[in-house]
């Protein structure tokens, strides 16, 4: 663990819920943008030279060049490293080819420095790029392969087809002899390659399901463990908006402000108490309501999702094994819940739990706390009487 | 970046004379080695397969020559020496594990280690045919055996100090012999415990699917025994279900489901409880949830292999499902919990009617212990004990089968032995559903079996003293209301819910009842309130013909409701007087009857066939009690109570309940009106009509009087009886039963002038079996209940009707007298002509009519023309006295001394005295006979306010004495007051206001009379009856 992750740990495992407001803006401000991520990964990468952007953005060059990636591709390199929101997918592959990165080094490189998964190997092109990387193969090659292969059909797998799991594709990439052979496979498997997630979105539906039954995790934490447990439910409670915002602890704010389409987006809007990247993709009612339905949508917004959902469902899954039925945290709980979390993200692709991250911090941050639900539900609360308290401000200062 | 070359195939390795291994292919790479399947030549000529392990770490710029030798930078050179070494360490290593004591055969034979290439190879013993992921074991037992034999190796290693760290199918080989045995081969991956902390990612491999989560973090100091053993549990979950474990499955409380397993076949239920928590307790995703020891691991699998074998003596586990729905029954459930929790009581009778849920109740409480017993047994008892057992297909021993020449009982014999054994071993639930032969000859052996055991039965077992929990209706309304919404399958309205309360009270809150009901409705096109009238009118067995899903002792069947509540209650084995009975008893629904008060209605003396019909269920109790005392009452379910009226009604079915009509008529018809039976009668010079007293019995005429208490029980309970009777095919409209209809009705108390008209006229409308006498006996109460309520047009009306019954001249006397009521009630000036028209048209009829009623009869119209012509103050004296005359001389010689005739007689006297003879003293005198008898005969009410308060009230106005007057009506009115709720006293004591209001008027009390005026009218208007103050009397009081 670098300093700076073991400094978000600390902070993360710091303050209490009520000091959140005085410590959370230190925290945000903290978090390294995507170009800070980057200049600190090639330090560690077998770059010894000037500590500059521009040093460093010449450096990218020539390795560019070096591995047969078109300089042009690397002409805003310097840029790279001053600009917080970072750069293309894209581009981070050329990266990985450029160090001649392995599989595992792409993954933290993703990981720690875009903040993303790595490959999608339900993608011809990442699927090729896992080919090339892994077996020693450079860029042009990539380029090359992913030119002959042929183009996925648009639409998902067909409903009589098996879904193949990224694992097989993967699996299948590591023991492919030769080129032949796997352009061969993306012909005969084209249809699998309009299909991605399909792994993390069965863990979503799944999860989604177990705790949106009539005598789910929602209904059953309704039941037992908020208050005035037991009294009949109101109408509509099982709709997604309504788990989503019980999830968040927000069923019982005041959320006048935001149920107009029935989303918190404008609660997100917060840079003081949110970062950016924990904003971007934010799980909400229409991209649960998009996954459960398989609807293709970005890596970043299904894995956000997922951890979401994990996190819920590991807390009231505890909370409910107690027999006096109670969000407290027993000793272990933290690390047993990262634990599942991190399972869920490796088996489904996705990068672990990693503190640098502002979306995951909240959640390594709630699960420090004595309740962390509970915790993590004060966090939203935070943000929607910042919002409710702004909106108030400007309402009254309309005249009729 | 892996850029390693790896040696080509067909290269040939030289170690030494006669030491030539040729390379076949590449079968895997390590972060420290290239591994290839490789052939050498046996002296025998022979090619023998063996795996060859090539140093090569990822991590050394080596380059391969076209010799095939590696060449390493000089700086790289140390480092290589130092893998080079380390590959020695490792062969040695592998050796002392290779003859390590616990492992002795588990761990490869690794052949030797050479030199060649600039590195070194290690050769291993190696068969392709017998690795384990390339064969197909067959059983469950066999994966667990092998898992069983790879964990023991990894123990072995991690003894030695080592972690494998790559436990997977690729590096295990199966070797067959009388049992299979397994061997590891590739230690590239094992690190020693000590060096742990100083390892980094890279160089360690692992096979992610197989990898704990730790070691694909890249946590190395988070290594450890617990991750070898997520192995072992991954290498399971995958010989079992044929996939590698994913998260779902790693995290706390995972599920696992069995019917995916790769094997098929029965096991016992112990064996998927010990497997999840195998799985639970190595795949855990957090480290410590793991066990920590590869002996946990090596102990539990032990047990599962046993449990895993096909000839491993089990119960075989009633394949069990929770209810679909259940609610409520939250105190059974926790007296379950009780017996549950209390080892010392090893049986439990659970009772109840059938379809009260005591299945569904134990089926529910299953599912929620079934984790804690290896064997939970649901049998539904057969005819016998004996039967129930030695059937297989129902209770199945693994393993043990009834031979073809065996015997039955020896069967049983030997199957009793089994479980015995069993016993000792397992923890095990039996249950038997429908037992119902609590005498059955095994019984007490089947309870002295060491299990827990519960009976389900209708019948509460009392006879041995065992627990019992006794279960009735669901108590909860709201529960009920739930149930009913569940099987509605939709959304009800609150004037709906209304509707399904009534329903559900209809139902007795019956539970199988309230659920085959909603479903009916449910696949009906009834509304809820046309089904709630349907299911009044019809019964449950005949409220429709849709038929419904049903599940019962694990058959599901879809048939009507009738079918399935007839099947739900077979009535095969009862006997014919046992019917008989049950015919009566349903014609006392719920409260029911005193046992006693049956068995005296239906003349059956022995109280065990009660008992025993109490005992299986057929018969509600409503105390637990099972003596009966008079406390206690007895009833039927009303859907026991449909089924037994449903079965076929023969005379000796029917006989129970037809001495209860019989009965009940007797004992109404004896007690009317006893007073006014002749005195012939009770000498016994003539016969009697009604009179059943022993002429011997001789009894004080004084004595002879209606016991209206008496009288009221038995036509409350004929009422009852008559309202049971309803939809009753076979006996509704018999003649018993309308000779009982009959009299209940003419004897209703006067204030239920509702139920009169209402039983009234329903009787009127199917008189069939009944003499045109009795039909207008009842016209005659229902004309009095028409004419109370001022509606003299509807009684006109029942009279046109009614005159068809006056065939002879008792029956044209009869009417005659009906006739005149109507104009007696009106009492309109015009009327007086009409009255004594019928009194004299009577009087006719009455002097024609057949003894011993003849002057009976004579006397009531003699006595009616003698008020009519005293109170129009008619002044013909000689037909006056003659008629006095008339009447005292058959009242002397005929009547009782308590009768309503000598009462009546008194009346007119009085009013003789008053309205003809001005004569206080004599006025009073005549009152006072009259109120005397009053008060024998008519207990407080409207009969007593009719004969011994307004005829003084009337006389007493007629002579100008007011107070007097005044002090009647107010004493009848206080009688009224008494009964604030019933309305016809309502009725009647506004009558008493208006003649209080003629006192006023002849009183000259005008203040008084303006405001009873007023009070009149408000009345009138609360009980909407018409206005009968005098016209002229309201003008003046109003104009006051």
């Amino acid at each position: 663990m670098d300093n700076y992750t073991k400094t978000l740990t600390a902070g993360a495992a710091d303050f209490y819920e009520y000091e959140a407001e005085n410590k959370l803006p230190e925290i945000i401000a903290s978090f390294r943008g995507h170009g800070a991520a980057l200049s600190v990964f090639l330090d560690t990468h077998g770059y010894c030279g000037e500590n500059s952007p521009a040093a460093k953005g010449a450096y990218l060059k020539e390795k560019f060049a070096a591995a047969g990636i078109d300089p042009a591709k690397a002409r805003n390199a310097s840029k790279w490293i001053t600009e917080p929101n970072g750069f293309e997918r894209e581009t981070g592959f050329r990266i990985a080819f450029a160090l001649h990165l392995t599989i595992e080094e792409t993954d933290d490189f993703f990981r720690m420095v875009m903040l993303d998964r790595s490959f999608d190997c339900h993608t011809i092109r990442e699927a090729v790029y896992y080919f090339c990387i892994f077996n020693g193969k450079d860029y042009p090659t990539a380029e090359r392969l992913i030119a002959s292969a042929p183009n996925p059909p648009k639409g998902p797998v067909p409903r009589d087809e098996t879904v193949l799991y990224t694992k097989n594709i993967v699996s299948f990439l590591q023991s492919c002899p030769d080129e032949n052979t796997l352009i061969a496979y993306f012909r005969e498997n084209r249809t699998q390659f309009t299909y991605n997630q399909v792994k993390a979105k069965e863990y979503i539906k799944n999860i989604w399901t177990q705790i949106s039954a009539p005598d789910g995790l929602a209904a059953r934490e309704r039941k037992y463990l908020l208050e005035g447990a037991g009294q009949i439910a109101a109408e509509d409670t099982d709709s997604t908006w309504n788990i989503y915002l019980q999830i968040l602890g927000l069923d019982t704010e005041d959320t006048r402000y935001v149920e107009k389409d029935r989303t918190i987006k404008p609660l997100l809007d917060n840079p003081t108490f949110l970062h950016q990247f924990a904003a971007k993709n934010f799980p909400n009612r229409q991209s649960i309501e998009k996954i459960l339905r398989g609807i293709s949508t970005e890596h970043d917004l299904i894995r956000k999702t997922l951890i979401l959902l994990v996190f819920y469902q590991f807390w009231i899954n505890t909370a409910l094994s107690h027999n006096r039925k109670t969000y407290m945290a027993d000793v272990n709980d933290r690390e047993r819940c990262l634990s599942e979390m991190d399972q869920y993200l490796l088996d489904a692709g996705f990068p672990e739990i990693y503190a640098g991250n502002p979306y995951d911090w909240i959640f390594l941050w709630a699960a420090g706390r004595e309740a962390p639900l509970k915790a993590f539900r004060s966090y939203w609360q935070l943000l929607s009487a910042e919002f409710n308290e702004l909106h108030a401000e400007n309402r009254n200062s309309v005249s009729f | 970046m892996d850029i390693r070359t790896a040696l080509d195939q067909n290269t040939k390795l030289n170690f030494g004379p006669g030491i030539l291994y040729t390379i076949k292919g590449e079968a895997g790479r390590g972060g420290s080695c290239i591994v290839y399947d490789a052939l050498y030549q046996t002296n025998a000529g022979d090619s023998k397969l063996v795996r060859i392990k090539e140093c090569y770490p990822f991590d050394i710029p080596l380059n391969r020559e076209s010799s095939g030798a590696l060449s390493c930078p000089d700086a790289a050179e140390d480092k290589f020496a130092d893998a080079r070494a380390e590959m020695y360490d490792d062969f040695r290593l592998c050796n002392r594990l290779f003859y390590a004591e616990a492992a002795s055969d588990a761990i490869i034979n690794t052949i030797n280690i050479y030199e060649a290439n600039h590195t070194v190879y290690v050769v291993s013993a190696w068969s392709r045919e017998n690795v384990l992921s390339s064969l197909d074991l067959k059983s469950l037992r066999d994966c667990v055996s092998v898992v069983r034999q790879t964990a023991s190796a990894i123990s072995a290693i991690h003894k030695a100090g080592y972690l494998y760290l790559d436990i997977k199918p690729d590096n295990i080989s199966v070797i067959n012999g009388i049992s299979k045995r397994v061997q590891l081969f590739d230690f590239d991956s094992l690190i020693p415990l000590t060096a742990l902390k100083e390892k980094t990612g890279s160089l360690l491999s692992y096979t992610k699917g197989f990898a704990a989560l730790e070691l694909r973090r890249g946590q190395f100091s988070k290594l450890g025994f617990h991750t070898d053993i997520y192995g072992i549990g991954a290498l399971m979950f995958y010989l079992i279900f044929g996939r590698t474990p994913e998260a779902p499955d790693c995290v706390q409380g995972a599920g696992y489901d069995f019917t995916k397993m790769r094997f098929s076949g029965s096991f016992p239920d112990k064996l998927f409880l010990h497997l999840e928590n195998f799985f639970r307790k190595t795949l855990a995703a957090f480290p410590p949830d793991r066990w920590q020891h590869m002996d946990d691991v090596s102990r539990e699998l032990e047990i599962i292999e046993k449990l895993a074998d096909p000839v491993y003596p089990y119960l075989v586990s009633t394949p069990l499902n929770a209810p679909a729905y259940f609610i409520g029954r939250s105190a059974e459930m926790d007296a379950l919990e009780t017996w549950f929790e209390n080892d010392s009581q090893q049986n439990l009778f659970v009772s109840g009617m059938g379809g009260i849920g005591k299945s569904t109740l134990i089926q529910s409480f299953l599912a929620k212990h079934r984790g804690e017993w290896d064997s939970v047994l649901f049998l539904y008892y057969r005819s016998s004990l004996l039967q129930t057992i030695t059937d297989d297909d129902h209770l199945r021993i693994n393993g043990t089968e009834r031979f073809p020449e065996e015997k039955k009982a020896d069967y049983f014999e030997r199957k009793l032995r089994k479980i015995r054994e069993i016993l000792a071993r397992d923890r095990v639930l039996l249950v038997i559903d429908n037992f119902e032969n609590h005498h059955d000859p095994d019984l007490s052996r089947i309870l002295e079996l060491s299990c827990r055991k519960i009976f389900i039965t209708r019948q509460p077992f009392g006879s041995l003293n065992l627990p019992t929990l006794k279960l009735d209706a669901i108590q909860d309304k709201e529960d009920l209301l739930r149930l009913f919404i569940h099987y509605l399958d939709r959304d009800v309205s609150d004037v709906e819910t209304e509707v399904i309360r009534t329903i559900i009270q209809q139902l007795s809150g019956h539970t199988l009842a309230i659920e085959l009901f909603a479903r009916q409705i449910s696949n009906s096109f009834l509304s809820l309130p046309e089904a709630s009238e349907l299911l009044r009118k019809q019964g449950l067995l005949h409220a429709g013909s849709e038929r419904v899903d049903y599940l019962r002792d694990n058959r599901i069947s879809y048939e009507q409701l009738e079918a399935i509540i007839t099947r739900l209650f077979n009535t095969d084995s009862l006997l014919e007087k046992q019917i008989s009975l049950l015919k009566a008893a349903a014609l006392f629904p719920a409260p029911g009857i005193d046992p006693k008060e049956l068995m005296r209605l239906t003349g059956v003396n022995d109280t065990g066939i009660i008992h025993q019909l109490i005992r299986f269920g057929w018969i509600t109790q409503t105390s637990g009690h099972r003596s009966l005392t008079t406390d206690h009452r007895i009833f039927l379910h009303p859907l026991i109570r449909d089924v037994i009226r449903d079965l076929p009604g023969t005379a000796a079915t029917l006989s129970g309940a037809n001495h209860v009509l019989d009965t009940l008529h007797l004992e109404i018809t004896s007690e009317s009106h006893k007073e006014e039976i002749n005195l012939y009668n009770i000498t016994g010079t003539v016969p009697s009509r009604d009179c059943h007293h022993s002429p011997d019995d001789s009894p004080d005429p004084y004595e002879i009087i209606t016991d209206h208490r008496k009288l009221d029980h038995s036509v409350t309970v004929a009422r009852g009886v008559i309202d049971a009777l309803s939809n009753d095919t076979q006996l509704e409209g018999s003649p018993p039963a309308q000779k009982l209809y009959q009299a209940m009705v003419i004897n209703l108390p006067k204030h239920e002038d509702e139920a009169i008209l209402r039983y009234g006229k329903q009787l009127l409308d199917h008189p069939a079996h009944l003499s045109p006498l009795e039909i207008l006996e009842v016209v005659e109460v229902v004309e009095k209940a028409l004419l109370e309520r001022q509606d003299y047009d509807a009684a006109a009306q029942l009279m046109e009707s009614a005159e068809q019954y006056a065939v002879d001249e008792r029956t044209k006397a009869e009417f005659c007298s009906l006739m005149g009521n109507i104009y007696d009630y009106r009492n309109a000036p015009e009327d007086l002509e009409k009255i004594l028209f019928w009194l004299e048209e009577g009087i006719g009829h009455a002097r024609l009519a057949p003894p011993p009623e003849r002057k009976h009869l004579l006397v009531e119209f003699l006595l009616g023309k003698l008020n009519i012509l005293t109170r129009s103050g008619s002044e013909d004296d000689t037909g006056i006295e003659g008629l006095i005359r008339e009447l005292m001389d058959i009242i002397e010689k005929e009547c009782l001394p308590y009768s309503e005739i000598r009462c009546g007689f008194a009346t007119a006297m009085g009013f003789y005295w008053a309205e003809l003879g001005q004569d206080r003293k004599e006025t009073d005198d005549w009152v006072a006979i009259a109120r005397g008898i009053g008060e024998k005969l008519y207990p407080a009410g409207l009969d007593f306010i009719d004969n011994c308060i307004i005829p003084p009230a009337i006389m007493y106005l007629d002579i100008e004495e007011y107070d007097a007057s005044e002090a009647a009506l107010r004493e009848g009115i206080k009688i009224c007051d008494d009964h604030p709720d019933l309305i016809a006293y309502q009725r009647k004591k506004h009558d008493l206001h208006r003649y209080l209001l003629d006192v006023f008027l002849y009183a000259k009390d005008y203040t008084q009379g303006k405001v009873l005026l007023s009070w009149l009218d408000e009345d009138r208007r609360k009980l909407g009856i018409p206005d009968t103050v005098d016209p002229t009397a309201r003008e003046y009081l109003e104009n006051l």
